[in-house]
């Protein structure tokens, strides 16, 4: 009785072995594409905590105004967001190049405040589907990981947030 | 043998991982879609009424992700003060991901 380990391995064994890593190598390299991509994005949002506070500022100051200062354009615009306060303040969002600006007025009218919200800033969209509601879109210019060029579309973020101005005329925001 | 042993705990090890950080991120962006299908209803774009709700497409921050809402009214004691539930989620991979956010709106 010959020992089958004495034979060696058949062509159709060694072929067959062969496939089957091949697929799990396939596979494999599928799972690790998968989790550099999703780590890059998970990165993208890590290396950009700019962009999320700007969300924050321009949401503060939309609940804190009453109002748009001027009629809105139909869809959306990149003009300046001129917002008006409850004590009268007014309130202009815009770019600057790129970046995200504040500006607001004091007491005594005057543009006196001013503040850069976030940087490389690539796009500033803002539309007002109907009165008492700002829709925004803010794209931002992520700072690249090593080995990614700043211009390429994997380094950019956008926002697109909705805020209602809180009482607007009639109370129904609240 | 010590190859595909170890192509299998990698594989493993790198689909939990990927599976985690897709949940992680589907959470913003659901927590991001409540928050807008919230502002929609306290500036009346969307009626305040129970039922599902699903935004418009340039609005949609989800991406590749397919996300549901719902949004539940109940009338409190005082008149014309609602307790507002916002819920949306989706699927990773067989796994169920909600996200809810409730406010109370007043709507004279």
């Amino acid at each position: 009785m010959s020992r089958p380990s004495a034979r060696g391995f058949s062509v159709v064994e060694l072929v067959v072995a062969l496939a089957l890593t091949a697929v799990v190598a396939a596979a494999a390299a599928e799972l690790i594409m998968e989790a550099v991509r999703i780590a890059e994005a998970a990165g993208r949002s890590l290396r950009s905590p700019s962009l999320a506070l700007a969300v924050v500022s321009v949401r503060r100051d939309v609940e804190a105004s009453m109002g748009l200062l001027h009629p809105p354009s139909v869809g959306w615009t990149q003009e300046d967001l001129e917002l008006v306060g409850w004590d009268g303040t007014r309130m202009r969002l815009h770019l600057e190049g790129r970046d995200l600006v504040r500006a607001a007025t004091d007491e005594l009218g005057r543009w006196n405040r001013r503040r850069v919200l976030a940087r490389g800033v690539a796009s500033w969209w803002w539309r007002s589907p109907r009165p008492g509601v700002i829709d925004v879109r803010i794209t931002a210019l992520v700072h690249p990981a090593p080995g990614i060029a700043a211009s390429s579309q994997r380094a950019r973020r956008t926002e697109v947030r909705r805020f209602a101005f809180r009482g607007w005329p009639g109370g129904r925001s609240w | 043998m010590v190859f595909g042993l170890a192509l299998l705990i990698a594989a493993n090890a790198l689909t939990a991982q990927a599976a985690s950080t897709r949940r992680l991120a589907a959470r913003g962006e659901l927590l991001r879609t409540c928050e807008i299908v919230m502002e929609s209803l306290r500036g009346g774009m969307l009626p305040l009424v129970s039922g599902p709700v699903r935004l418009d497409r340039d609005l949609d921050p989800s991406g590749d992700l397919e996300v549901y809402s719902f949004v539940r009214v109940d009338p409190r004691s005082t008149p014309n003060l609602y307790e507002v539930n916002v819920r949306s989620w989706t699927e990773i991979r067989g796994v169920r991901e909600e996200v809810s956010l409730a406010t109370m709106v007043w709507r004279p």
